[in-house]
């Protein structure tokens, strides 16, 4: 089997979800200027990066909303067998999250193929499944990154814990210790350890990164559920992750807004009674559940109310 | 400004304005294609899209805190009353 990361991170030898942390570490380290070996350089333009990725999604996006008729049958049968065959038991909407964040000369490729050959796809799938599988999962980081390529074009598992991977890495990238505003990293909870030691997480961090697969607790569910964003234990829903991508809410803002809030509202309950509370920043509005800690929703703050909370709150002192 | 509209959009705007007994008029008018509000004010935007954001977290989600229906034309509401 191919090593996707050196030394550790086998395909196949792990779960999806297994997957997905390791690339949530790797963000997150990444982020935080400690990654050093990680996927992404301590350079990385992690701003471009997830512009590039939302602009996959995107096209991925207006790829399917185009389908229709046989092209549709045959894109979606193709693409249930691929997940029926890696068994993960998903639905399309996990392929999309699986392709949909593809990037790289490959995934164009796969694009023009399936846009011009739909009605061969599912034979496609059917016949040569780890190729259809590469064909559409390919590395984001391709341009940079291409020692990945080979791998990922060559082995359709690979390729699917690749993407898992880089989802969690875009995850780490957006919830990591900052990308500069000076947080330290969290400890990374392994398995049978007593915890969070927050201050140590650089070194705590990379070490559990070479030990990918051996976590009980995901880095990101480490520490107090309540929202520790001190330690920048930040965590979103799937659907408060697509609104920070899709609407470019940098970490920074929205930790400034649960640090920092122009106005919190009060706890309020849905209609599953369920609490939430809005944090209204400067640059971002964040609305968080304080039981589960979990960032619900966000969206930027106009300019324009952040101005008024402003002067509202000068006013108070 | 003026606001481009789907009905389900408008028809949200009007259900969170009762919702939250906003006391502002909200000036419709029907298009072929499309509902245009009108003449709304840059703070009454503002408001608007706070209100559809509380509205979103009273009533938006499922029980895995997937958007649902409501919350798909809320969110879009939010996109749309964006001020910078």
């Amino acid at each position: 089997m191919k090593s996707l990361q050196e030394g550790n991170f086998a395909a196949g030898e792990q779960s999806a979800e297994e997957a997905f942390q390791n690339g949530y570490i790797k963000g997150w380290e990444s982020a935080s200027g400690n990654g050093g070996n990680g996927w992404i350089g301590s350079d990385a333009d992690y701003e471009s990066y997830i512009n590039y990725r939302q602009n996959e999604i995107d096209g991925f996006n207006q790829f399917t909303s185009e389908l229709s008729g046989p092209g549709a049958f045959a894109f979606y049968g193709g693409a249930n067998l691929y997940e029926g065959a890696i068994g993960l038991g998903e639905s399309i909407g996990g392929l999309t999250r699986f392709t949909g964040v593809q990037g790289g000369s490959a995934a164009g490729v796969a694009w023009t193929d399936l846009g011009t050959g739909l009605q061969n796809l599912a034979s496609y799938a059917y016949n040569d499944l780890p190729g259809f599988a590469s064909a559409i999962a390919v590395d984001p980081f391709i341009n940079a990154y291409d020692r990945y390529a080979d791998i990922y074009n060559n082995d359709g598992l690979a390729a699917m814990m690749g993407t898992m991977a880089t989802d969690g890495l875009v995850k780490g990238i957006l919830e990591g210790p900052t990308r500069g505003i000076g947080i330290d990293i969290p400890a990374v909870t392994k398995k049978g350890s007593a915890g969070n030691t927050s201050g140590s997480g650089s070194s705590q961090g990379s070490q559990s990164a070479n030990n990918a697969g051996d976590f009980s607790t995901p880095p990101f569910e480490a520490g107090n559920p309540a929202l520790d964003v001190a330690e920048g234990a930040m965590q979103h829903t799937t659907h408060s992750l697509n609104q920070k991508i899709n609407r470019q809410v940098k970490s920074v803002d929205e930790l400034d807004a649960i640090k920092n809030p122009l106005k919190k509202t009060d706890v309020k309950y849905d209609n599953q009674g369920r609490p939430s509370e809005k944090f209204i920043g400067e640059n971002a509005t964040v609305a968080v559940n304080p039981e589960t800690g979990k960032v619900v929703t966000v969206h930027p703050t106009s300019s324009k109310l952040a101005e008024r909370l402003k002067r509202q709150k000068e006013g108070e002192q | 400004m003026n606001v481009r509209l789907t009905p389900k959009q408008k028809d949200m705007l009007i259900k969170v304005k009762k919702r939250f007994k906003w006391g502002k008029k909200l000036d419709f008018e029907e298009q072929v294609t499309s509902i245009i509000l009108k003449g709304l004010e840059e703070y009454d935007a503002i408001d608007l899209r706070e209100l559809c954001s509380d509205y979103l977290l009273e009533v938006g989600f499922d029980e895995s805190y997937v958007v649902n229906e409501e919350g798909r034309t809320l969110e879009e509401l939010i996109d749309i009353l964006y001020v910078e």
